[in-house]
């Protein structure tokens, strides 16, 4: 491990504790972590752009030759997405703001056009299509009365369950009756889809915090304790401001006023 | 009924020391037994000829890094050890980019790959649509140059591979948000090739409709499908150490459910007796 990884995986260890001091409670290393990231990940995506799109598919393509070794003649079409690019930025100039409207128009139409065919066919008739009983039980056609049942079940359950949550959500007619029960049934699948999306939530929301910990555990404490000795240092600081507020007559896990809040009186 | 700040703290606590426990003190008890999605992907790969091409989309960021760059990780070193061809490429979030480009590096340094003729990284490029688009044309014209700002104008792997409709066996997407359906739309449906893909565990439920009718052939949901495909691929990682912190803290927090919903009762069964019952 070289100088540059050691400090690297000290500066990544020291901001992940700053950003979980925030459960304890909002405090200024949560603030500055917090600041750290905007910065620094705003200022990496504008150097990869520069290098990575506007150096060699515009200035590369229309002024300059970025490869001297090779044979190069400028492509001036490319001027077209180069001035519509750069008069998106004319939103800042409010004086010429309007000039910006012509980008604007540029990516709307041509995405509008672009994307109608291909997401119709691919997000509402293939799924659509996959949705029929008889679609789903063609390959299980002739299967083991094991394999069969089960996917019988499963194919008149989504189709049940389809139907009835486009119900749910028809609203040109009133849901009375026979509608009304068959909405009634839309709501109890919405239900469970929902309850199924919160449960991955919480799974996914697990994980990045396990990859946080096996990053502190693992990678950090291998590089000269790192975890150890911030972690120690957070747990002092956490104290004495713990003390200090028990000085101010506040209890120390009492959520505290906002940063940006105004003084009292 | 509301949680007070020391219940909280305790909560907080104990989801720490079942999150931090198991990394300290590892073991190897639990299996990740492989679920048919996530076997398709592996199969799919496994099934592939030695110098078939691949592409790898690495279309997320660093806030879904832990559940997916593991996933990343475990397919690459799959594709790698099945001496696959393997294109990169992150349409995303140019956050994203510089994780492909360590991953790449990083297995392809295992096994002994050369960059640009083994594999190559093309980087970000915004307007998802017509870049897959382009790149089932003419991938050279979609990236003049590579993700290390390298030229890709006589690379080896894009001369064996100029376009991505007719060149690629398989195509990977591994998705922190909204990629797999322009994926699926632009990308594997007009261009012929197969298509798997990798989530976060939020989106798994999501995209389940594309894998049940068959526009996917294979998906790969969170940190638990990530250990599932180290597991398969026999190369235990960051997803495997995880499953086991991630194992104990999901029944903490059934039992801490189930808790709360006992005390919830509880208390409003005490609401509902008459004043004069209470003590």
């Amino acid at each position: 491990m070289n100088a540059f990884d050691l400090i690297g995986i000290w500066v990544a260890a020291g901001l992940t504790l700053m950003m979980l001091s925030f459960l304890y409670k909002d405090n200024p290393f949560f603030r500055l972590g917090e600041h750290l990231y905007l910065g620094i990940s705003n200022a990496y995506i504008v150097w990869f752009l520069w290098w990575t799109i506007v150096r060699p598919d515009f200035i590369g393509r229309v002024f300059v030759n970025l490869e001297p070794s090779q044979p190069w003649t400028p492509n001036y079409s490319y001027l077209v997405p180069g001035i519509l690019g750069l008069i998106m930025l004319a939103r800042m100039v409010p004086a010429i703001a309007w000039l910006s409207r012509w980008a604007l128009a540029f990516i709307v139409g041509w995405g509008a056009g672009t994307s109608i065919g291909p997401t119709v066919n691919s997000y509402l008739l293939a799924q659509l299509y996959s949705t029929f009983p008889w679609v789903n039980l063609g390959p299980v056609v002739g299967a083991p009365v094991g394999e069969f049942v089960p996917a019988l079940v499963n194919a008149l359950l989504l189709f049940i369950c389809v139907f009835t949550v486009l119900v749910y959500f028809f609203f040109s007619v009133e849901h009375k009756g026979a509608i009304g029960r068959t909405a009634d049934i839309g709501i109890w699948v919405l239900m469970v889809a929902f309850g199924a999306s919160f449960g991955s939530t919480v799974m996914a929301r697990v994980s990045l915090f396990v990859g946080r910990a096996r990053f502190l555990v693992q990678d950090a404490e291998r590089a000269g304790h790192a975890f150890s000795i911030l972690l120690t240092i957070g747990i002092l600081i956490a104290v004495i401001a713990g003390i200090i507020a028990k000085r101010q007559g506040r209890s120390p896990l009492e959520p505290p006023p906002p940063l940006d809040a105004p003084p009292e009186g | 009924m509301h949680v007070r700040p020391v219940e909280r703290a305790v909560l907080y606590i104990l989801i720490a020391l079942g999150v931090f426990l198991p990394l300290i003190f590892p073991f190897d008890r639990w299996p990740n037994l492989p679920t048919p999605e996530v076997e398709a992907v592996y199969n799919t790969i496994e099934n592939l000829q030695s110098g078939d091409t691949i592409m790898v989309a690495v279309d997320f960021d660093p806030s879904s890094e832990p559940e997916l760059y593991p996933m990343l990780l475990a397919v690459m070193r799959h594709a790698f050890s099945k001496d696959l061809y393997v294109l990169g490429v992150c349409l995303f979030n140019p956050a994203g980019a510089g994780l492909g480009m360590t991953a790449f590096t990083t297995v392809g340094d295992e096994f002994g790959k050369v960059n640009g003729t083994d594999y190559v990284f093309l980087g970000y490029k915004p307007n998802m649509v017509a870049v897959v688009r382009g790149m089932n044309q003419n991938i050279g014209r979609m990236f003049t140059v590579d993700a290390f700002g390298r030229s890709t104008r006589g690379m080896p792997i894009i001369q064996r591979t100029p376009r991505l409709r007719g060149g690629i066996k398989y195509l990977v997407d591994l998705a922190a948000g909204e990629t797999v359906r322009p994926w699926v739309a632009y990308g594997s449906t007009p261009g012929g090739y197969p298509m798997g893909a990798g989530c976060t565990a939020v989106s798994f439920a999501d995209y389940f409709s594309f894998y049940q009718s068959g526009q996917i052939n294979g998906l790969m949901g969170g940190l638990k499908a990530a250990a599932e495909y180290e597991e398969l691929v026999h190369m235990k990682g960051a997803a495997s150490a995880g499953m086991n912190s991630q194992s104990i803290v999901h029944v903490l927090l059934v039992i801490f459910i189930l808790l709360g919903n006992f005390l919830y009762v509880q208390s409003k069964l005490a609401e509902r007796r008459p004043k004069g019952e209470a003590r």
